[in-house]
């Protein structure tokens, strides 16, 4: 039997990344089609194959397909409040400042961060990273702190840290995206949502 | 009807497109991607590839051919690009959308520096394309469609269109009044919506001519910028008050 893929490079690896075309057990016809698919061209000057690309390169992909992402939701946000998360994601995704041993932060965790973002229409958080590639957004308003760990598919990891009447309270839990304003309801999340800086214009 | 601008346009995507009658040779390609390059820093070599698997040997035969297609070119933002290929030249702005008139700038940089180096190849097809997504909102994850797109197919089954649909994929292509320029018009959902609590639907309005196009000077921007009000006058048809309402909320 005789197997035939054509198309550009794009259409190439999202047919392997389905493996759409390929039947579940031709488990060796598949990794030969992957290793055909990161052939270099005579032309091409870098990145024979992803196992060795630099962490420069794995950082700016990182970078630009947070913003090709950010595109997507755009209509819904603010120039100003995009052009400075921008400067935030360059800052944070930065290779001085990474560590070489975490991963670069995810497609699937950005895309979590952006829904959440317009469906808070709140102010822009700061900004980190955990080691397994998951978006850190925090907030903190005088002594209280929500800090939520963006995981795909809309799950939410949410930490709060607030003093009520002199003493201090912790919590965290996990939960989805569109549950998190009623999970926060006892600890006034609008004291880190609401500012001048909204999400949406 | 008329309308040009809204306060948060639905375009994704907005792309003008050259296609020439034949295609310029790869060093001709490499030379228009670094010039192109002092604009748009960020480059991505594009690839054909061609994979063909013989299971009959064993073990089983892979015979690849992996061809230059040419570049994909993007600004620091990443939301404008530049797709060279070698016969081709394609001018694409990613939301937010910043206006006609800047595109065509855009576009015009981009056209200036290409045609440098395929003066003599006729340009055989040019396409205005806007990607537009409506975003509704609605907590129970249904709306009506025709409420907000006026291109949804007809449903035997429920005349009224009161029924949920999870799923169309509506397609014309005809000529439009304004000739050259004929029109491909696709709707369907986007699935899954990309916003919490919304139905997203997608409106892809492809206008492109084949015909009768100059090939130089100011006289291909006047042809180009004629196509503005075919494409607007395509999309405020094929939209409702319910969507009008949206882009300006």
């Amino acid at each position: 039997m005789r197997y035939a893929i054509t198309g550009s490079s794009e259409q190439v690896s999202r047919v392997i990344s389905s493996r759409q075309a390929i039947t579940a057990n031709d488990k060796v016809i598949a990794e030969a089609v992957e290793r055909a698919s990161y052939v270099r061209a005579p032309w091409q000057e870098s990145r024979p194959t992803r196992s060795v690309t630099s962490l420069d390169e794995r950082l700016f992909d990182a970078r630009a397909s947070f913003k090709v992402i950010t595109s997507r939701y755009a209509m819904h946000l603010g120039t100003d409040w995009r052009d400075r998360l921008f400067s935030q994601v360059d800052r944070l995704l930065d290779a001085d400042d990474w560590d070489p041993r975490d991963a670069p932060v995810t497609p699937e965790s950005v895309r979590t961060f952006l829904r959440l973002m317009v469906f808070l229409k709140c102010r822009r958080p700061g900004l980190g990273a955990s080691i397994d590639g998951n978006l850190i957004a925090s907030w903190s308003t005088q002594q209280n702190y929500l800090t939520i760990v963006c995981r795909p598919n809309d799950e939410l990891r949410w930490t709060v840290s607030v003093t009520t009447d002199g003493r201090r309270e912790t919590a965290a839990g996990t939960t989805m995206l569109t549950r998190l304003p009623a999970v926060l309801s006892a600890y006034d999340p609008n004291q880190w949502f609401d500012n001048e800086g909204r999400a949406t214009t | 009807m008329s309308r040009e601008t809204y306060r948060r346009p639905p375009i994704t995507e907005a792309v003008i497109e050259f296609r020439l009658t034949s295609a310029i040779d790869k060093l001709g390609v490499d030379a228009i991607s670094d010039e192109l390059q002092r604009r748009y820093p960020h480059k991505q070599d594009q690839f054909s590839f061609d994979v063909q698997i013989d299971t009959a040997a064993a073990p089983p035969l892979v015979r690849s051919n992996v061809k230059p297609l040419g570049a994909r070119l993007a600004s620091e933002d990443q939301a404008d690009m530049v797709i060279l290929q070698e016969n081709s030249i394609t001018t694409v702005r990613l939301a937010p959308y910043q206006g006609w008139e800047k595109l065509v700038e855009q576009a015009k940089s981009n056209w200036k520096i290409w045609r440098k180096r395929c003066r003599n190849i006729p340009v055989g097809r040019v396409g205005i394309r806007y990607i537009n997504r409506i975003d509704v909102p609605t907590s129970s994850g249904h709306i009506r469609v025709k409420d907000f797109i006026r291109i949804v197919p007809e449903d035997p089954l429920d005349p009224k269109g009161e029924r949920p649909l999870t799923g169309y994929l509506a397609q014309l292509t005809a000529r439009t009044p304004q000739p050259p320029w004929a029109a491909q018009i696709t709707s369907t959902p986007v699935n899954p919506p990309p916003l919490v609590n919304h139905v997203s639907l997608l409106l892809d309005i492809d206008v492109s001519a084949e015909s009768d196009i100059p090939s130089s000077g100011q006289r291909i921007w006047d042809f180009v910028d004629a196509a503005r009000p075919v494409k607007n006058w395509i999309f405020e048809t094929c939209i409702t008050e319910n969507s009008r309402a949206l882009f300006d909320k």
